[in-house]
């Protein structure tokens, strides 16, 4: 697509369709309205206003925002500016604020941001983050930018770099994915081009709860809603984790035909959610319930339709879809409105890289089809896999990333890009295993392994430096497991000490534990320890200790044969 | 309302809201993950008609210092 995101957020703005525009929901599900022509000229404020204070065309400006009407004002107001804006998440109620600071340090490093904008709230602990960053960082309220004399929209073209999203890349470590207005456009309207209304009165309208940091949200939600042009909802995440019954009240109320969410929100619903809470809500106008940013469980999808199905939810709504930050968001979607697809694969099979349907297999759902205009293989050690095999997922299409705003090198190969991800593909249509590169996936967000297993080391009975953390496509969606290998006296409630130490140190709970004899896991050459490889092993049944043993161990055992060799002399001399 | 009764509508809410089976003792992110926190912390605010600060919550680390913030807020007659 040949425009600029500020150009289309213009053109919606100009269309004179004063139905179309973003909807802010706050916790008691109250409204503020920001209709298009409202928001091109708050974003020439912010435009204005960061002006004034020496941002220039080309430079990034961190956001730490929750979802508030400011966010897409600054959002678009930097970029009006030809400045590129990058979101980053804000800081966990009652959480640990060390590793926070240190983290979005870290990511405002990478960024070369020499601004951040921040609303009152998420401001006040501003000041500790930008003091762990290496250059000096100007802390910026939004409503002040908003006082500001408008500006203009500065000149940029479709291939300038429009945003820089934050993804974990093909390991933990945060890496800022730079995007062209051209790349998210081209994603924004591939969404779009499967998604249309079913008679021509109706206007359509997305309701989300994602976070806006998240490309979810953003290129998922946002942008085709101006692209369209259609209204949005917008509900804070915390809103809808504290209350999931908000997200299906506004889908009811506002008539939302679309609004994608990641499995665990599926199955938060249907766990939390009482009819109480939901009397008389119409779920029949939710068209498109997509279902991505983490594994999908067909399991999930089935419960939540069978909970919502007496509230109108179709059974076609529900849409298993694929993508990444590399790609800018979506790679490909399951068929839509029809009922998804999954089928059974035999776990050895799968264990050994071969795809085998099998009746008593692990059940998986097919994520679909590449979108228009993009292109998927599965490749091996030596190129494309034969058929049948489970490979890495390699994707190629308009939105795929040039590269990192920082000099690191892009997972690709020409205009390929290797998603890290393991699949295959099954009668056309792609199914994800699981991960080659050492990600794990929780609630949507990446968190490095070495995180995990660190914070195990100082805990009695532990191995220091011997654990492996690692995800499992499981029958229930993406599980947590931890591999840690004991030492000395182990305590009876040490794999309850690492749960807790897990979540103290990176607020993720950890699903198993499995405590393992010295020099269990497997490792490499160099002493590395290979995680795909434990968790195949235990998989399989397999993992166990080497065949050398201990000093203790082989005295024992010396001592064992000796006694059994001198029982049988003893016994042939009688 | 006393320290006590906070506690104990404290380990209520825990116990509905996030379906806790251990009793909470000590830090909070021993016991809850991200998403138990934000959720306790809004179910808090709105059981009790309060509101924190980000700065109020920096403060907060274990079960004792969240009776005593909500303690004060209640106090200020929020």
């Amino acid at each position: 697509m040949n425009a600029t995101l500020t150009e289309v957020l213009e053109r919606a703005a100009g269309l004179d369709k004063p139905d179309t525009g973003l909807r802010y929901l706050d916790r008691h599900e109250r409204e503020t309205w920001v209709s298009y022509p409202d928001l091109v000229e708050r974003t020439a404020c912010v435009a204005g206003g960061l002006s004034a204070l020496g941002v220039q065309r080309g430079d990034t400006v961190a956001i730490v925002m929750p979802t508030v009407p400011e966010f897409t004002d600054v959002f678009f107001g930097v970029m009006r500016l030809g400045a590129i804006p990058v979101p980053l998440y804000p800081p966990v109620r009652l959480g640990r604020l060390d590793e926070y600071h240190a983290q979005t340090a870290a990511m405002i490093t990478h960024a070369k941001s020499r601004v951040l904008v921040t609303d009152e709230r998420a401001g006040k602990l501003m000041g500790t983050t930008v003091a762990a960053c290496n250059a000096p960082v100007r802390i910026v309220r939004a409503r002040s930018l908003l006082k500001a004399e408008p500006a203009p929209a500065a000149p940029s073209q479709p291939h300038d770099i429009a945003m820089v999203q934050f993804s974990s890349g093909t390991t933990g470590e945060p890496k800022p994915v730079a995007l062209t207005h051209q790349q998210v456009l081209a994603n924004a309207s591939a969404i779009l081009m499967d998604i249309e209304p079913e008679d021509d009165s109706f206007n359509p309208s997305g309701v989300t709860w994602l976070p806006l940091y998240h490309d979810m949200g953003l290129i998922g939600c946002i942008f085709p809603a101006l692209l369209y042009p259609a209204s949005l909802t917008l509900i804070p995440p915390e809103a809808f984790l504290a209350k999931p019954a908000i997200w299906l009240r506004a889908l009811s109320r506002y008539r939302g035909l679309i609004s994608p969410a990641p499995n665990f929100a599926y199955a938060l619903c249907t766990e939390r959610i009482s009819d109480e809470e939901i009397d008389g809500i119409d779920l029949s106008g939710w068209r498109f319930a997509l279902n991505g940013a983490e594994a999908t469980s067909p399991e999930t999808m089935r419960a939540f339709h069978a909970r919502f199905a007496p509230y109108g939810l179709r059974e076609t709504a529900l849409t298993p879809v694929y993508g990444l930050s590399e790609a800018a968001l979506a790679v490909s979607f399951s068929e839509p409105e029809s009922v998804f697809r999954s089928a059974r694969f035999s776990r050895d099979g799968l264990a050994a890289g071969r795809v085998e349907v099998a009746d008593d297999g692990m059940e998986l759902a097919s994520v679909g089809r590449p979108l228009r205009g993009f292109s998927i293989e599965i490749r091996g050690a030596c190129g494309p896999t034969p058929p049948g095999q489970i490979g890495r997922i390699w994707v190629k299409g308009p939105s795929v990333m040039d590269g990192y705003l920082d000099d690191r090198p892009a997972p690709k190969d020409g205009d390929w890009l290797d998603t890290g991800d393991l699949g295959f593909m099954h009668n056309g249509e792609l199914f994800i295993t699981g991960r080659a590169k050492d990600v794990l996936v929780v609630h949507g967000r990446n968190h490095d392994p070495h995180t995990l297993e660190r914070a195990t080391d100082p805990l009695t009975g532990v191995r220091t430096g011997c654990s492996a953390a690692v995800s499992q496509v499981s029958d229930h969606g993406e599980r947590i497991i931890l591999f840690v290998e004991t030492r000395g006296t182990v305590p009876d409630d040490l794999a309850e000490s690492i749960i807790r130490a897990v979540r103290s140190a990176t607020s993720v709970s950890v699903d198993e534990v499995v405590l393992l004899d010295p020099g269990t896991l497997p490792r490499t050459s160099s002493g590395k320890i290979r995680r795909a490889e434990a968790l195949k092993q235990w998989s399989d049944g397999v993992l166990a200790p080497p065949k050398t043993m201990g000093a203790a161990r082989l005295l024992g055992a010396v001592a064992h044969s000796a006694m059994t060799e001198w029982r049988g002399r003893s016994s042939s001399r009688d | 309302m006393s320290n006590a009764e906070i506690l104990d509508t404290l380990r209520r809410l825990a116990q509905d809201k996030l379906k806790l089976e251990t009793r909470i003792d000590g830090d909070l992110a021993d016991h809850l993950d991200s998403i138990q926190r934000l959720t306790l912390v809004v179910a808090i605010e709105d059981h009790f008609k309060i509101c924190f600060d980000e700065s109020d919550e920096d403060e907060i680390v274990s079960l004792d210092d969240l009776v005593k913030a909500i303690k004060t807020k209640l106090d200020q007659g929020q």
